[in-house]
């Protein structure tokens, strides 16, 4: 299954990337893939637990099964106004 | 009316609010938000915002939509900037009408209080040598 991931504000700085597909070979939950997106980088692992996620635009849960083509969203807190 | 806009133009607040409120208004409340110089003690030079688009601009859609079910409204106008935004420039205009100012301040109060926590709008600030990601809730 392959899904597209947006990274937006630090967590796009930290990963060196805005943009980028993944494939993903497990039951393609949410959470498997942000592994696979922060594996290896102990400054994305280091926020991981403050990550917001988004699916299709509307938040999920990093519980949540993703489909095929899914755009998922990964950021920090918001901070706009 | 409802009127939501994310922009990289600067806003005209002027024109802005006077689109807001009719003769059934006896209120309009506006909030203006702006980049603060010198929260972290260190110069701010300039801001930029992300935005994740169609998300912000869903979320907002949402706000209002939750204010005018939930307040007597009639007016609300919502114009966030996005992209490299000046000190001396607003980042936010909320204007809000209704017939009572009770519910036009507290409607605004939940817009902006709202956008701070669900809105996907991140801001960075710029300093003489550097820059860094604010991501604390105000």
């Amino acid at each position: 299954m392959e899904v597209k991931v947006k990274l937006f504000a630090l967590i796009k700085d930290v990963c060196g990337f805005q943009e980028r597909w993944y494939t993903l070979h497990g039951e393609g939950r949410l959470s498997e893939l942000v592994q696979a997106v922060i594996a290896g980088n102990d400054e994305a692992t280091a926020m991981e637990h403050r990550l917001l996620y988004a699916v299709n635009g509307e938040y999920a849960s990093v519980d949540c099964m993703l489909k095929e083509g899914d755009e998922v969203a990964i950021f920090p807190p918001v901070s706009g106004g | 009316m409802e009127y939501i806009s994310l922009q990289t133009e600067p806003i005209n607040v002027g024109l802005e609010i006077s689109k807001c409120g009719s003769e059934a208004d006896g209120a309009i409340v506006t909030f203006i938000g702006k980049p603060r110089n010198g929260s972290r003690g260190m110069a701010v030079k300039y801001l930029e915002y992300e935005a994740y688009q169609p998300m912000a601009l869903s979320e907002l859609e949402k706000i209002v939509t939750h204010v005018k079910r939930t307040w007597p409204v009639n007016d609300c106008i919502v114009v966030h900037r996005y992209g490299i935004v000046t000190l001396d420039e607003p980042s936010i205009l909320i204007a809000v009408s209704s017939p009572h100012r009770a519910e036009a301040f507290e409607s605004a109060r939940y817009i902006i209080e709202t956008i701070k926590k669900t809105v996907p709008i991140w801001k960075k600030e710029y300093y003489q040598d550097g820059s860094m990601w604010i991501t604390e809730h105000p």
